[in-house]
């Protein structure tokens, strides 16, 4: 199931040591900079409304946050 | 299964006062369920999705998103040496790594390919295809 961006985007930026670093378009493509705990670049495509699952999770586990997979993305 | 090779690389090149900056990179996709496609560049670690599974599509974001990337250090941050410590890290390695990143580092920057070596990749992408882009930056 796809997981709402505008959602994804506030859950992450709540989480302190996830730093927003700017903003960018280009071509119809919006993408957002984020430094991750261990201090990864992470670039987030946030170009649809929603991000499909396997983007959301890609995007969790370079930025760190892991322990969010199992709760935001519950196994049926 | 053996892991899927990877051939991607950045080069850089100064030229007039300038630097080329050219990259191949190999996009792996992944069809939902809803259709939409998953898509992910091992080299320069990014995802991104389309709603087609139109390869020119695919191939045309993919060079937008690698594009945006190699921007953001050259026309943001304006820093060769975040650069090359980056696309180190990402595990593109040039002859003679640690002396050519080093050199990069100290703003001394020569004609260089730096070689993705890592070809993993995560489970489930399929349908490599292996796209070309090049800009021309000043540092």
């Amino acid at each position: 199931m796809n997981y709402d961006t505008s959602l994804f985007i506030e859950i992450i930026e709540s989480i302190p040591g996830i730093n927003f670093l700017r903003s960018d378009y280009k071509d119809g493509v919006h993408v957002r900079f984020y430094q991750g705990l261990l201090g990864r670049l992470v670039v987030i495509d946030t170009t649809f409304e929603d991000l499909t699952p396997s983007q959301a999770k890609g995007y969790l586990r370079q930025l760190g946050l892991d322990y969010l997979i199992d709760t935001l993305f519950p196994r049926k | 299964m053996e892991p899927k090779s990877v051939k991607d690389f950045i080069t850089i090149r100064p030229s007039r006062g300038k630097i080329k900056v050219s990259w191949a990179f190999s996009i792996f996709k992944k069809i939902e369920e809803d259709g939409r496609v998953t898509c992910f560049i091992p080299s320069f670690d990014i995802y991104y999705s389309v709603d087609t599974n139109d390869a020119g599509i695919i191939a045309e974001k993919g060079r937008t998103i690698t594009r945006m990337f190699v921007d953001h250090f050259f026309e943001h941050t304006k820093s060769m040496k975040n650069f090359a410590l980056e696309i180190h890290k990402r595990g593109f390695k040039a002859r003679n790594d640690a002396y050519t990143i080093k050199e990069f580092i100290k703003n001394n920057v020569s004609s260089a390919k730096f070689k993705f070596e890592d070809g993993d990749i995560v489970d489930g992408y399929t349908d490599k295809v292996t796209q070309k882009s090049e800009i021309e930056v000043s540092v």
